[in-house]
């Protein structure tokens, strides 16, 4: 029974700090020709403007072409013309390559996060209807950038997203998709009539948002054009058939054996949760609240809230703040003070809110970095 | 996050109430079905705010930025969903009050706290 106790503890650690995936997993594979660029840099010390170097070596990328690989879980589509996933890792852009035109890799990277799957079935009014599948992420590594040395800054912000986008205009004789779920076939990624790959990469130092005090800026977007794409149905992780083949051959071991492994893995056990409760310890504390209520009061002149937007509508969400905000705080008058927090690229915590407003959920969350809160 | 201590009275009272308050604001995903701007001729910007006062102004005694909310203490709470265009017009609200609140423990430490009681009760057992 201990085992068994144990043996759940630990999968549920293990669950817990390395995530996997199921066995209905898809992957993207695809690749495809440079097509363009878009840059900007601008740099104020105060007095003296100026711009810094390219974070890439646009004479390398330019004429190249890209490889890349996202994946996503099989998920039930809900009805309606326009939908967003959120899938967490180990979803998203997993590995992504952009080569010379020698076909010689120059950058690489991975490591996604902040999943953005948006999927729009017939979005629109004619003549401006249209399919659409978007898979974004925002990624953790990039080999070989130019990132340039903060100065006003410390860390200063670095974002980096890629993915790809597939959309196509609808009208009564071509259609692209027939619900909001993720399509699970090369088919349809492949008769959308504009398929691209993008990678955004900007550096921020400073006061580079509100452009006032000095700073330094500089970002780069590259559009691949994508013109050879496969899906693939992913086999559970090679870390999850080793853990299941482990539990096995213990379970066939001496009753004497088993008492070491017991006593083995509850040190480890109580270690791994010493070590993760120190971590948390050492984050910022967020503060999570669930709320009921009613809407009072609606002001909808150009039909921008659909139709649940009336008075006496339940209305249920949740919040979460945290303490400690990364961007400060300022005080306009004696009477308050303005504390705000930007979600950073990295893996720090997601703070969100989402209301369920009458009986659709609504989530309101802030998919893109520069969320103030 | 906003946190006004001592708020003296004030003529638009949702957006600066009387007293001590506590204030939620986020740009919302204009993506979420709660909306639709496909016929919109400029782009919009939708916001969300929660708003928890105290109008006997004892709930605060400065403005530093609390862990954690003192709920029993505030006597109104509602939200505001507000929506501008980009000439700062604005094109729709919503507003809604706030009727029963409660903390959420994070579902980590939840987790946490099962793994390290079931880990604890296993190890003195065995003593």
């Amino acid at each position: 029974m201990r085992l068994v106790i144990l043996i759940g503890a630990a999968l549920a650690v293990l669950k817990l700090v390395c995530p996997v995936a199921a066995a209905s997993d898809f992957e993207i594979v695809a690749s495809g020709p440079y097509f363009s660029t878009q840059e900007s840099s601008e740099t104020f010390d105060g007095t003296n403007t100026g711009t810094l170097p390219p974070l890439l070596d646009l004479t390398r990328v330019e004429g190249g072409s890209f490889r890349a690989t996202y994946r996503f879980p099989s998920l039930a589509p809900p009805s309606g013309q326009d939908v967003v996933y959120s899938p967490g890792p180990p979803y998203g852009l997993t590995s992504f390559e952009l080569l010379d035109s020698s076909g010689l890799v120059v950058y690489s990277g991975g490591d996604p996060f902040d999943n953005f799957i948006n999927v729009q079935d017939n979005d629109g009014s004619i003549p401006f209807r249209s399919d659409q599948v978007f898979l974004a992420s925002s990624i953790g590594t990039v080999t070989g950038a130019d990132i340039p040395t903060p100065i006003y800054s410390s860390p200063p912000d670095i974002l980096l997203n890629g993915g790809f986008n597939f959309f196509g205009p609808v009208n009564p004789d071509i259609n692209y998709t027939s619900d909001l779920a993720i399509p699970t076939d090369a088919v349809t990624y492949l008769s959308f009539p504009f398929q691209a790959f993008d990678f955004i990469m900007v550096f921020g130092d400073g006061d580079y948002i509100d452009r006032v005090g000095p700073y330094q800026y500089v970002d780069v977007q590259l559009q691949y054009d994508v013109t050879a794409l496969t899906v693939k149905q992913v086999v559970p992780e090679p870390a999850t058939m080793a853990l299941l083949v482990v539990g096995g051959v213990a379970l066939m071991l001496s009753r004497r054996a088993m008492c070491n492994i017991m006593r083995i893995g509850l040190i480890g056990s109580v270690a791994i949760m010493a070590v993760l409760l120190a971590g948390s310890a050492s984050q910022a504390a967020l503060f999570t609240y669930a709320f009921t209520g009613e809407v009072t009061d609606v002001s909808n002149p150009i039909g921008l809230f659909t139709d649940p937007a009336v008075v006496g509508v339940p209305v249920t969400g949740s919040f979460t703040y945290t303490d400690n905000p990364n961007q400060g705080s300022f005080s306009l008058n004696d009477n308050f003070t303005n504390y705000s927090h930007i979600e950073t690229p990295r893996r720090h915590r997601t703070c969100y809110q989402h209301w369920r407003h009458g009986g659709a959920l609504v989530r309101l969350i802030a998919i893109q970095h520069d969320h103030r809160r | 996050m906003i946190i006004g201590d001592d708020n003296p009275s004030d003529s638009f009272p949702p957006f600066f109430p009387i007293g001590d308050s506590f204030r939620y604001v986020d740009a919302l995903d204009g993506s979420s079905a709660l909306f639709d701007f496909s016929q919109a001729e400029l782009f919009q910007h939708a916001s969300g705010v929660l708003f928890f006062v105290d109008s006997t102004g004892d709930v605060f005694s400065s403005q530093a930025l609390p862990s954690g909310l003192p709920l029993a203490s505030f006597n109104l709470m509602f939200g505001l969903v507000d929506i501008f265009d980009d000439n700062f017009e604005e094109t729709g609200r919503l507003m809604f009050r706030i009727e029963s609140i409660r903390a959420v423990p994070e579902p980590g430490s939840v987790t946490m706290l099962c793994l390290t009681a079931i880990a604890l009760a296993t190890w003195r057992r065995r003593s």
